[in-house]
């Protein structure tokens, strides 16, 4: 899997990874993945494929569950992982569903992490301060979840999870529900930061060129179920700037390749849909 | 930034109207609401120099207004009325406090849980004031067989609340807690506490009401003092105007007490689309 080497005992490690629920669906298929240190990793593949399924699974969240039927192994510094607690605090989630605690302020809601930490109050008071106005939220902050537009909830929690720099970040389509132009501003914020704190970060996403724009390596997975299909190297330094990336000759090439794998999946989906519903 | 500005204006604004809109709905008409009952009670009983029914069977509202007076200025009134909402909210805090301790041990003892669950429901489906009587041979005509009584009617409620509260919590709210490194201090405190609490406020309302009326019931019964013990020896020599003195009476109580609850219950609960609406 690309790099590998010498850091394979820091990095983030998905090893022969399979997963099906008690319904039948088998979702995931022998996947194996490996994040290095400060790396950024971004994942896609068609709606279903288990994309959201395998950050559940490196979070620690699909043990133990009476519903859930996997094998394989992840493994975070050498660590396995099996329950969110083995992440011991040095993991953060921006989930795909809206996981905001209804009855906390955003104020409250994006300290959470820093409370957990034991961050004392004024300390805490500044980051928020300072993390709320990076994303436009000022005069909000005293304000309940269900106030706020979708796009704003959006934001608070991908601010509820750096606020606390944990090192490794999963997220699942942050962005999903933005519009086009906060969406540019929030993918050059997010990718600023990363390349100061260069936290390992495996980003799923929707939108190819989200994808390439912000990681350093795409991760293309096949149709339910899920599987690697192939991996592609971004030939791109930071600090980026999305816009002008998307002019480049090389991003052009870069997304057409990455595209037309894609497109394959699209198809093979469509076909299997399509041969279910003449067969059975 | 422009835009945020106005967002918070333009929300400000909206809530603002919202609380006007339903002030002037609301006083206007419901005193007029109310002044219509009382004229039509007065026109049905001798107001327009025509009375069907004599006092004994519908007194009007000029002779129930003076038999509270007289029930008042005796002191009596006072010490019903603290006499029987004592009884009801001793009953309401026991039921509260037992009801909601044995909803969340039960709801996290799962296997207990499950075993008690069809008794406790059949407990629940019983009508409470059934067992007055054996309160009173069991405990007296003092203020402990009322306590047991509201009690009684009140724990099952909440504990039901309680329950299917704990156990309906939002499995994804948890995982998030847990994947920012919380423990299950914090969940219990950041998600199951306040998730439970919303359910608990959302049957105390209705267990407020249900309190006063089991402790009412209970005065009938058999008891020394209370709203509802003044209510039987003024049946028993015919003073209906008393009677209806006593009810307005427990009517201007049960809606205080009731209504101050919804505020107190709106005020916690604003977090909630729905009562902020
Ligand atoms: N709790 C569950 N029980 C049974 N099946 C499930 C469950 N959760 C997800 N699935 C199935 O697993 C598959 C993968 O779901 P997952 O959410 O991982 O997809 P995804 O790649 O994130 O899709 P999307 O891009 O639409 O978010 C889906 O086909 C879904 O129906
Ligand atoms: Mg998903």
């Amino acid at each position: 899997m690309g790099r590998g080497g010498g850091g394979a005992a820091l990095s983030l490690r998905v090893e022969h990874l399979s997963l099906r629920y008690a319904t039948g669906v088998e979702v995931l298929q022998d996947v194996s993945l490996e994040v290095a240190p400060g790396e950024f990793v971004s994942v896609v593949g068609p709606s279903g494929c288990g994309k959201s399924t395998l950050l559940n699974v490196v979070a620690g969240l699909a043990d133990r569950r009476a519903d859930v039927e996997r094998s394989g192994r992840v493994t975070w510094n050498g660590r396995e992982i099996h329950t969110a607690s083995d992440w011991v605090g040095e993991l953060g989630y921006v989930f795909q569903r809206d996981t905001l605690l209804p009855w906390f302020t955003l104020h409250q809601n994006v300290e959470l992490g820093l409370r957990i930490r034991g961050v004392p109050r004024e300390q805490r008071e500044q980051r928020v301060r300072e993390l709320v106005r990076l994303v436009g939220l000022e005069g909000f902050e005293h304000v309940f979840p269900h106030q706020l537009s979708g796009g704003m909830r959006q934001r608070a929690q991908l601010l509820r999870t750096l606020a606390y720099e944990p090192k490794v970040i999963l997220m699942d389509e942050p962005f999903g529900a933005l519009d086009a132009h906060t969406r540019l501003g929030l993918q050059r914020e997010v990718t600023e930061m990363w390349a100061q704190l260069r936290n390992t970060v495996l980003f799923v996403t929707h939108d190819l060129t989200e994808a390439i724009v912000m990681a350093q390596r795409v991760v293309l997975m096949s149709h339910r179920p899920g599987r690697v299909v192939q991996v592609y190297e971004v030939p791109f330094g930071y600090p980026r700037d999305p816009i002008e990336l998307q002019g480049r000759r090389e991003f052009a090439l870069l997304h057409a390749e990455i595209w037309q794998g894609l497109a394959q999946e699209f198809r093979a989906q469509d076909a299997e849909r399509e041969a279910e519903r003449l067969g059975v | 930034m422009a835009a945020v500005e106005l967002k918070r204006v333009a929300l400000g604004k909206v809530r603002w109207a919202r609380r006007a809109a339903v002030g002037q709905t609301n006083v206007g008409l419901r005193l007029l609401a109310v002044g219509l009952s009382v004229a039509v009670w007065e026109a049905g009983t001798g107001g327009l120099g025509w009375r069907p029914l004599p006092p004994a069977l519908l007194p009007s509202p000029g002779e129930t207004w003076q038999s509270l007076v007289g029930y008042a200025r005796s002191g009596l009134l006072a010490l019903d009325v603290s006499r029987t909402l004592t009884q009801a909210f001793l009953g309401l805090a026991l039921g509260m406090a037992t009801g909601t301790a044995l909803g969340v041990a039960l709801a996290y003892a799962r296997r207990l849980g499950d075993a008690l669950e069809p008794l406790l429901a059949a407990l629940n489906s019983l009508p409470r004031v059934a067992v007055a009587p054996l309160l009173i041979i069991w405990f007296g005509l003092g203020i402990t067989s009322k306590v047991l009584l509201a009690f009684f009617t009140v724990v099952f409620v909440i504990f039901m609340n309680t329950y299917s509260g704990v156990r309906s919590v939002d499995p994804d709210l948890v995982r998030a807690v847990q994947v920012m490194g919380g423990g299950s201090r914090h969940v219990a405190r950041w998600v199951v506490l306040p998730w439970v609490a919303s359910w608990v406020f959302a049957a105390l309302r209705t267990s407020i009401s249900l309190a006063l009326a089991a402790t009412v019931t209970g005065e009938f019964v058999g008891s020394t003092h209370g709203l509802g013990y003044r209510m039987v020896l003024a049946t028993g020599v015919l003073d209906t105007p008393r009677v209806f003195a006593i009810l307005l009476v427990l009517m201007t109580v049960g809606y205080a007490v009731v209504e101050g609850a919804r505020r107190v219950e709106a005020y916690l609960l604003r977090w909630r689309p729905e009562l902020t609406m």
